[in-house]
């Protein structure tokens, strides 16, 4: 028993010290990386050239975007086409179903009565 | 969630005004300078993507929709953008590396603030870095360069605070994991090499 308690306290021990070692290698790492990833500063020629570049750059004035209207247009249009395609072609399939189901019942009726008029 | 001091700047710089526009520019070029450097390695191509971020923002910025983020976060979503198709453009081009792996050490050499820790261990793990994924990598310099909370990079980033966590804590794992490799290659290697 106390050899078996020793054992687990040693896995434990195991366990605990791969933790702390590998928690004190993030931190080392986070160390690093903070050393390394520093902040730098642009030139400041190129800060204040753009700056001057920016403010003195006119754009054109930005007309409504027809393209872009006539696309979303096209699109609604194009949906609702095939939304009435698809339903039409669906009562069709519908309808001939139905037309074949009566067909089916019909025919059968007239065996049965053909069968029925024969004598014997 | 905008800062009571870029309100009427943005506002202004919404309905064209330039010098508003370039009050905002002032206060958040340097941030979005430092992203595009850490993400580009030089100086000449964080100058030019910053001036195109900047050309971007102005362009759209009537059509900015203030959607509870500050607009930070939005300058940082064009960067983002533009640093993706800046690494694309790149990696479409052939290119003959004059040595391998010193891209990002020469191009930080340009900042001599930047080089204060200037050993092996840093250029290896700014190459380790650079392997991350764009995520990844805005995570570290949102965490190391603008010092950010976690809440503040799930408001750039458009994650939860624990989201972001969590991403910190699994990039950390992965840059400690390929280290741990790199260096095993390395010690493997250089037993072969005593053999």
């Amino acid at each position: 028993m106390g050899n078996r308690d020793s054992n687990m306290n040693n896995l434990f021990d195991l366990l605990w010290q791969s933790k702390s070692k590998s928690s004190e290698r993030l931190m080392e790492l986070e160390t690093l990386l903070s050393a390394v990833i520093k902040p730098v500063t642009p030139r400041p020629e190129f800060i204040h050239d753009l700056r001057d570049s920016l403010i003195n750059h006119s754009y054109p004035e930005s007309k409504p975007n027809k393209k872009g209207v006539l696309q979303s247009f096209l699109l609604v249009l194009v949906g609702a086409a095939s939304t009435v395609v698809v339903f039409s072609v669906g009562m069709r399939i519908m309808a001939a179903v139905v037309g074949v189901l009566g067909l089916l019942r019909f025919s059968g009726r007239q065996f049965s009565r053909r069968r029925l008029i024969q004598p014997g | 969630m905008l800062d009571s001091k870029e309100e009427p700047a943005l506002d202004r710089a919404m309905q064209g005004d330039n010098e508003a526009f370039g009050a905002l520019y002032e206060r958040y070029v340097g941030r979005i300078y430092n992203y595009v450097y850490y993400r580009t390695g030089n100086q000449h191509d964080a100058e030019d993507l910053t001036a195109r971020v900047f050309y971007r923002a102005m362009r759209h910025i009537h059509q900015y929709e203030d959607r509870g983020l500050p607009i930070s976060a939005w300058l940082y979503r064009i960067a983002h953008n533009l640093v993706a198709n800046w690494h694309r453009d790149r990696s479409r081009r052939v290119e003959i590396p004059l040595d391998d792996g010193l891209t990002f050490p020469i191009g930080l050499a340009e900042h001599p603030e930047a080089t204060l820790v200037h050993s092996e261990e840093r250029e290896r793990l700014l190459q380790i870095i650079r392997g991350l994924s764009a995520e990844r990598q805005q995570l570290l310099i949102l965490k190391f360069v603008e010092h950010m909370s976690n809440a503040e990079i799930g408001q750039i980033m458009g994650r939860t605070e624990g989201a972001v966590k969590s991403l910190y804590h699994r990039t950390l794992l992965a840059l400690r994991d390929d280290m741990e490799t790199i260096l095993a290659n390395e010690m493997s290697g250089d037993g072969e090499s005593r053999q």
